[in-house]
């Protein structure tokens, strides 16, 4: 017959059983705890979700650009950061919109645009250290991007 | 009952524990999961941004006025359109110049009508190679094909230049992506 586990064991053998399977219930608790908590807290961190926001967006954001028959100039006032505040390095070469997420040192995410080769785009890579806005300007010489601070601007957009 | 007997039925019972423990974490995992996005889907706004992009942007099938440099939003050159959809070559200025998305462009294609009253309708590509590729796998029929392409039509009234007359006329698009 099986013997209920717990504190209730009378032989001495027996409390060292049931200790065992008391302390090793307890660890595993505890190791499950913390990984979960570990698995949560990743995910606050991550910045999976802003990378791919901003890439899309702005790779959208220079297709309308292209699309545009006349000079253009766009404030972009998004902040390249993610959650936990990492700091987001954005790059715009070969045809995409790269994010790399500096803290985390993780996969760079990029989404393409279509680039137009007889409007040229200048190759730039900016972080969220650089002041807070990014300035498209379109005229019929290509596009130019250029870090700008928004308070300089007056709030243009 | 001797002790290694009591021990080993302690074990057996801690079996469906630890496979009931595992599915509780899982369980929890996927939960988690579930909730949290990680992806935006733009297909729909990319290719509408594209059917813009076609009707107003430099370096397309726009009317581009070389004498007094510049363009018309909406007016379609006809010799430029023709040139488009020369059946002869695989991929046009479009694809090489217009809206480059590199080798083999997996993002977008699309086939262009241009329709004008009392002639027969013109037909231009975009990517035409992974339009053909991919129109079957739209079609909720095709086994293992079934919504992995999306597409979306649009059209929009256009001026067409052809010589020195404007003619009125629609342009017509499937924009696959």
């Amino acid at each position: 017959m099986l013997r209920k586990r717990g504190g209730l064991s009378k032989s001495k053998a027996g409390m060292t059983h049931d200790q065992f399977f008391i302390i090793f219930d307890l660890i595993l608790a505890g190791v499950v705890f913390t990984s979960l908590l570990f698995f949560i807290n990743g995910i606050k961190d991550n910045s999976i979700f802003e990378r791919n926001y901003i890439a899309r967006d702005t790779a959208l954001l220079l297709n309308t650009l292209y699309a545009a028959p006349g000079d253009v100039s766009y404030l972009y006032k998004e902040p390249l950061q993610g959650q936990g505040k990492s700091n987001l390095l954005l790059e715009f070469s070969q045809g995409k919109a790269t994010l790399t997420d500096i803290n985390k040192k993780g996969q760079p995410i990029w989404y393409p645009f279509g680039m137009n080769k007889e409007i040229p785009l200048s190759q730039a890579t900016f972080s969220s250290e650089d002041k807070n806005g990014l300035l498209f300007e379109k005229s019929h010489s290509g596009i130019n991007i250029k870090a700008v601070k928004v308070s300089d601007l007056g709030q243009k957009s | 009952m001797g002790k290694k007997a009591e021990i080993s039925s302690e074990l057996v019972l801690a079996i469906p524990r630890f496979i009931f423990l595992i599915i509780v974490l899982f369980s929890v995992v996927l939960l988690i999961k579930a909730f949290v996005k990680e992806k935006i889907e733009v297909k729909e706004l990319e290719s509408s941004i594209f059917f813009q992009r076609v009707l107003f942007g430099k370096g397309g099938i726009v009317w581009y006025d070389e004498a007094s440099q510049r363009m018309h939003p909406g007016t379609i050159d006809l010799e430029r359109f023709r040139e488009a959809g020369n059946p002869q070559t695989q991929t046009n200025f479009l694809d090489n110049i217009f809206a480059t998305y590199g080798e083999g462009n997996p993002i977008l294609a699309a086939h262009l009508v241009l329709e004008m009253e009392g002639k027969p309708p013109l037909e231009a590509y975009y990517n035409k190679q992974n339009y053909f590729r991919w129109e079957p796998r739209t079609l909720s029929t095709v086994t293992g094909g079934s919504a992995s392409v999306s597409s979306s039509k649009h059209a929009s009234y256009v001026l067409v230049k052809d010589g020195d007359n404007l003619i009125p006329a629609t342009l017509k698009a499937t924009i696959l992506s």
